[in-house]
């Protein structure tokens, strides 16, 4: 089994390096931590998102839509992707009684079978794709109250702060499995295929608890999630 | 999810594939309020700013610029609860490059003589005195 483990470890490595590595596109916001918990921003291109198991990243896009009391301005192109500033000709603008059809599917939320909202995921797709049915049945001169409300609740830092402390309680015994993880994967497992003394070491065993460690951290980020997200809901 | 059960490898950053979504609602500044050092945030602020000045400076009939200036609102409502400067944040930068003859005004990148555009923020830069 050690050559077998051999032959496998680089491409386990490869396959690592892989999963580190995210291209961000324009307008999007990767945070990512280190592994002393301190963020940085990465704006646009391919990056190494990280490297650590401790490392967290949050996915955030400025607004792709842009509201106003008689209608929506929507990203017309390729071109507003290229362009840093926004530009009123890379938009295009539809009034609220204009849209006939309005549906989310998954990140995409589509307008008059052709008009597409792309968010950054799908939990903001719905939360944008409600907000302009909200718009839409309201009253004109209520929509830019509205308007305002929307983009300060956006701006609610004390939501996420709140959030942020919240975090270690729901997710450190996942958070320790992925630690132990990393390190028979990436301490143990290479002195056991490349060291001297790797005669007493017992592969078969070793893979049963690399199985054990995944299938558990697959049952627990499940239930972790649904937990953390139903006690935390935040403006979903 | 699906990257975790189909390379179990990735299963050690679980953690960040769970949360990656999770404040996918809040402003990018908001965010970064939170997350960044001070210095990294003023410069999103500071960036932010910018382009919204721009995009006000745009003309069209539909109501454009009611939507800049509410979302101006939003972000001044956010630098007064953060209790940063205006005008500290659009200090200029102290020259940290010697041989550096401009800077970029947003992003605080130096540059030697020769450039004029600073190659990130697509904007003239600022020659030191
Ligand atoms: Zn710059």
């Amino acid at each position: 089994m050690r050559e077998i483990f051999s032959v496998l470890f680089p491409y386990i490595v490869i396959l690592y390096i892989i999963d580190c590595i995210s291209y961000v596109k324009r307008h999007d916001f990767l945070f990512v931590s280190n592994f002393r918990g301190y963020f940085k921003l990465i704006n646009s291109g391919l990056c190494i998102k990280s490297v650590s198991p401790l490392s967290r990243t949050f996915l955030s896009r400025n607004n792709p839509v842009l509201f106003t009391s008689s209608g929506i301005y929507l990203p017309t192109s390729e071109q507003h992707c290229q362009n840093i500033f926004y530009r009123s000709e890379d938009f295009t603008f539809i009034p609220y009684h204009d849209m006939d059809t309005f549906e989310i599917d998954g990140k995409r939320v589509r307008l008059n079978h052709g008009n597409f909202i792309n968010p950054a995921s799908i939990r903001y797709a719905k939360h944008i794709g409600s907000f302009i049915q909200e718009l839409k049945d309201s009253k004109p001169w209520e929509r830019r109250d509205k308007i305002k409300a929307f983009l300060d609740e956006a701006n609610d830092f004390g939501q996420i702060e709140n959030h942020e402390k919240s975090f270690t309680i729901p997710f450190f015994y996942l958070k320790s499995l992925c630690i132990f993880l990393f390190a028979c994967i990436f301490i143990i497992l290479p002195i056991g295929v490349y060291a001297n003394h790797s005669v007493y070491f017992n592969f078969p065993i070793f893979v049963l608890m690399i199985l054990l460690i995944y299938l558990t951290i697959i049952i627990m980020s499940y239930t972790s999630s649904v937990r953390f997200t139903r006690k935390n809901s935040i403006k979903d | 999810m699906l990257s975790v059960i189909l390379m179990p490898v990735a299963a050690i950053h679980v953690l960040s594939y769970l949360t990656r979504d999770i404040y996918a609602n809040f402003d990018p500044l908001a965010i970064g309020r939170v997350l960044l050092p001070r210095n990294d945030f003023q410069g999103l602020l500071r960036k932010e700013l910018f382009y919204i000045d721009q995009a006000k400076t745009q003309h069209d009939p539909c109501g454009w610029s009611e939507f800049w200036e509410l979302r101006q609102k939003s972000v001044m409502g956010l630098l007064a609860k953060t209790k940063i400067d205006l005008s500290e944040l659009r200090l200029p930068p102290d020259k940290r490059d010697r041989s550096a003859a401009a800077c970029c005004p947003l992003c605080y990148a130096e540059y030697r003589s020769g450039f004029n555009r600073c190659s990130d923020c697509s904007i003239n830069l600022k020659p030191y005195e």
